[in-house]
């Protein structure tokens, strides 16, 4: 099944939901359950306790299944609706536990904003600073591109349900894409003071 | 069957009908009322409707449908169709758990 295809008949199963179809949340379970899991663990590779990640992603579909109408079909692909609010509960979940943070990647090097081999200094990994970012890209669409981004998920196709360009010839989902990505490129570098973000956390 | 380990998908859904025991909308909450009330093992179900373990875990991600609706054996039949489960057994279960 086609980007489009998946977009459309992701889109028919939320009405079937909402009309109390009594076996459409059992076929979304199939379609996305485990993509959504698959994607949250990419995303969380250094936890430790994978099972917060399955947790969470499962509170996203009984939250889902009980308040359907919550979904915004127009804002993104209910896969991304379910990462995203697989993601909170995830975020405030270790926000309340925390784990020990590694001193992996950093955010400047992830959105290529300084070259990292300046610094030997050892940073915390994106997602632990997650909590600041996010205030500081408030629209819920940037934050899931942003989330990709710093993943870095380099096919458009990724990133082309979030923004809702399912419609739209190849070229110009990678046009807008690429917009998309430059202009919160842009904003993040007018923000972040790299010296500011080593600090930070 | 019930010796085939479930595939890690497969895996990820009996985990959330496992969540969904505690929703009284959904077939898994009804499923485990029924073992209870029948003081039945998860397999022992599996052989009483005549399915597969995947086939069960299917059925408890299902909403439950409405005894007192006009729609209820329509819905029946709809649950039947997508888990290929006798709707005969889907039937008598629902009506036991209802029971006063």
């Amino acid at each position: 099944m086609d980007l489009a295809n998946g977009f459309r008949h992701e889109q028919e199963l939320h009405q079937r939901l909402l009309a109390g179809d009594v076996v459409a949340s059992a076929e979304i379970a199939e379609q996305l359950l485990f993509a959504v899991i698959q994607q949250m663990r990419r995303r969380y590779p250094q936890l430790d306790e994978p099972h917060r990640v399955d947790e969470a992603v499962h509170d996203a579909f009984m939250t889902y299944f009980q308040h359907p109408e919550r979904y915004n079909p127009e804002k993104s692909s209910l896969a991304a609706y379910l990462l995203m609010s697989a993601e909170g509960d995830l975020r405030n979940n270790l926000s309340r536990h925390p784990v020990p943070t590694l001193p992996l990647d950093t955010i400047e090097g992830e959105l290529s904003l300084v070259d990292v081999e300046e610094s030997s200094e050892p940073v915390q990994p994106w997602w632990v600073r997650w909590p600041w970012l996010s205030r500081q890209v408030p629209d819920s669409q940037d934050r899931l591109v942003l989330g990709l981004m710093l993943d870095q998920v380099r096919p458009t196709a990724a990133y082309v349900g979030i923004l809702g360009i399912e419609q739209q010839s190849r070229a110009e989902q990678r046009a807008a894409v690429k917009r998309h990505k430059d202009r919160l490129r842009k904003r993040l570098r007018r923000l972040i003071n790299p010296a500011d973000l080593r600090m930070y956390g | 069957m019930a010796d085939d380990p479930l595939s890690p998908q497969m895996q990820q859904l009996a985990a959330l009908a496992r969540r969904l025991e505690s929703d009284e909308q959904f077939m898994a909450w009804v499923l485990k009322q029924y073992r209870a009330l029948e003081q039945l093992t998860p397999e022992a179900l599996v052989r009483q409707l005549e399915a597969t373990p995947e086939q069960v875990v299917r059925l408890a991600l299902c909403k439950k449908p409405d005894l007192r609706s006009s729609q209820f054996e329509s819905q029946l039949e709809q649950i039947a169709a997508y888990t290929q489960i006798p709707v005969d057994g889907l039937r008598a279960i629902l009506k036991r758990i209802h029971q006063p």
